[in-house]
């Protein structure tokens, strides 16, 4: 049987909660795809070919670049006021081109239902127009006979809220996530890493629980538990932690000594050095916590900004960088006095911040500073912790572990 | 290179070991179960497991001996996972935030099998998962209804 379907994603009336940064949830990276990838993948599962993704929002590049190549994808991008009549013009293409059975769903919500029961239920009523609900209420998936053109067109006129004659309601079984806020999307994001659900990371489980996608780096001392995933392209930089449900999307970066913990961070997001961000949503130059329910714009670029996405920017950027760096790390390693600088044990979750334009630990500004940590363990454990008398105002003092 | 599935059957095939630590972890404690341990993390790859279920006093030393480990194991690719944790363990490691830095099972078996497998529902929740957590089968409806339920148009 010839089935197709429609994706509708930023529909008019999508309420703020559904968005993130100015952009719909279904169009957010959630464990390397966005939730319209997944939806798609599990569409396919099914049997259906073509898959018509009709949005009005239009999907960043890396998102389309991805998709190029599927050719059962196609996305059409308008504007809300030329939403329905674009899906009525895709169902009439889906049916003209052969299709029997045309599923409409308007994410919203992702759910795991079975979809060959849900057809079945269809063909089983001889339904024009079938819609699937859970306990909860409608989940504005419909299928939707190809010959009813008028049903279709009638549904699409009233924005998916009215029928033009009985509609049969079928009760879905399995997995719902509503996808009604930034919650919601995590939520959707641990399930999947914690394998509750059917959604599973994109790339290769290197280890047991660790998920990777493509090219990405993981500098040295890096402490990643299970589960976690890191996107294509992520960078993770050094004694950073990742723990408990992280997940780091493409193209993000976490600096030193920065832990993640339980928390999701969105595409081309940088986070700042030395940092803890626990039970939050990242992105877009916002933290969402999700323990306090509140959301957060951070102007600092210290803590959090956002990444370019266009690559030839990021490279430029990365070696202007290099730039002023390199120098001012030459000049003070010749003229830095070398006494009193104790080798330091780095562990993860541990980092000195100095100037804010480097991150790397300097110890030995002055002769009569004393060293903040001991070398070696048994040292450590023989002798208390020296903190110096006066800290420097742009030195931020190690957190060894933990915030006490 | 070796690729990553011969990287995951070679994990399989290396011992777990898997040592219970002493009732009072302080400083003497801590030196004499390192100098047990050491050989085990200057192995390669080391893939071991602390059983912490007789632990009724861990003091400072003692979390800085499990960071050390770690650390040392971490250095060899290798890898440090704590299991059984006692309450007074639980409680310091909170407090400190260390018990983040490590994977704690409720078994060293369970602990044991993880370097193989990925084992989610042996991990140890935090406790704000039990109070947040809206879990699948919250979310998974009951027996569906043949005949389905007339919309209103």
């Amino acid at each position: 049987m010839d089935v197709r379907a429609i994706l509708l994603v930023g529909a008019p009336a999508t309420p703020d909660a559904a968005r993130f940064g100015g952009r719909p949830l279904a169009l957010l990276d959630v464990l390397g795809k966005t939730l319209v990838e997944h939806v798609a993948d599990r569409m396919r599962h099914f049997g259906v070919e073509e898959i018509a993704i009709v949005t009005t929002c239009k999907p960043d590049n890396f998102v389309l670049r991805r998709t190029v190549g599927d050719r059962s994808l196609q996305w059409h991008a308008t504007n809300e006021d030329g939403l329905w009549r674009k899906c009525e013009q895709v169902f009439g293409e889906h049916a003209q081109s052969g299709a029997e059975l045309v599923l409409v769903w308007r994410l919203g919500a992702y759910t795991e239902m079975n979809f060959d029961q849900f057809i079945q239920f269809h063909l089983d009523q001889a339904a024009r127009v079938s819609s699937a609900a859970d306990a909860n209420g409608p989940l504005e998936i419909f299928a939707i006979s190809a010959s009813r053109r008028n049903d279709a067109a009638f549904l699409f006129r009233h924005a998916l809220m009215r029928t033009r004659d009985f509609c049969s309601q079928f009760l879905a079984q399995g997995y719902v996530n509503r996808m009604q806020n930034v919650e919601d999307m995590h939520r959707l994001a641990q399930d999947g890493l914690y394998q509750r659900i059917g959604l599973r990371p994109s790339g290769k489980e290197i280890r047991p629980g660790i998920w990777t996608e493509g090219r990405m780096r993981v500098e040295r001392g890096v402490r990643i538990l299970a589960p976690a995933f890191i996107g294509s392209g992520a960078k993770i930089r050094a004694t950073a932690v990742l723990t408990r449900g992280a997940a780091i999307e493409h193209h993000a970066e976490v600096d030193c000594g920065t832990v993640v913990e339980n928390s999701s961070v969105l595409p081309f997001s940088y986070i700042g050095a030395g940092l803890d961000i626990c039970h939050a949503v990242v992105g877009f130059r916002r933290l969402a916590h999700l323990l306090r329910k509140i959301e957060v714009e951070i102007a600092d670029r210290r803590l959090l900004s956002m990444k370019t996405s266009n690559a030839p920017r990021r490279v430029a950027g990365a070696l202007a960088n290099l730039a002023k760096v390199v120098p001012v790390e030459i000049v003070r390693g010749i003229f830095a006095s070398s006494a009193d600088a104790p080798a330091l044990e780095i562990l993860p979750g541990m980092h000195a911040l100095a100037p804010a334009s480097s991150t790397s630990i300097s110890a030995s500004r002055e002769s009569e500073r004393r060293p903040i940590m001991r070398s070696n363990f048994s040292d450590r454990l023989e002798n208390a912790m020296e903190f110096p008398a006066d800290f420097e105002n742009d030195f931020i003092p190690v957190r060894r572990y933990g915030n006490h | 290179m070796e690729t990553i599935k011969e990287n995951l059957k070679k994990d399989k095939s290396r011992p777990v070991v898997v040592k219970r630590m002493p009732a009072h972890v302080n400083l003497s404690q801590s030196r004499k179960f390192l100098r047990e341990v050491q050989p085990f993390l200057q192995a390669d790859r080391p893939q071991i497991v602390f059983d912490l279920s007789n632990v009724r006093q861990l003091d400072a030393a003692g979390v800085d001996m499990l960071l050390h480990c770690m650390n040392q194991a971490m250095k060899r690719d290798g890898d440090l996972k704590l299991a059984s944790l006692s309450p007074q363990s639980i409680v310091v490691l909170e407090m400190t935030r260390t018990d983040r830095l490590f994977e704690i099972y409720e078994t060293s078996t369970d602990a044991a099998r993880s370097f193989s497998s990925f084992l989610p529902n042996t991990l140890r929740q935090p406790r704000y998962v039990s109070d947040h957590a809206t879990l699948a089968p919250s979310a998974i409806a009951e027996e569906p209804s043949s005949e389905g339920v007339p919309l209103a148009a």
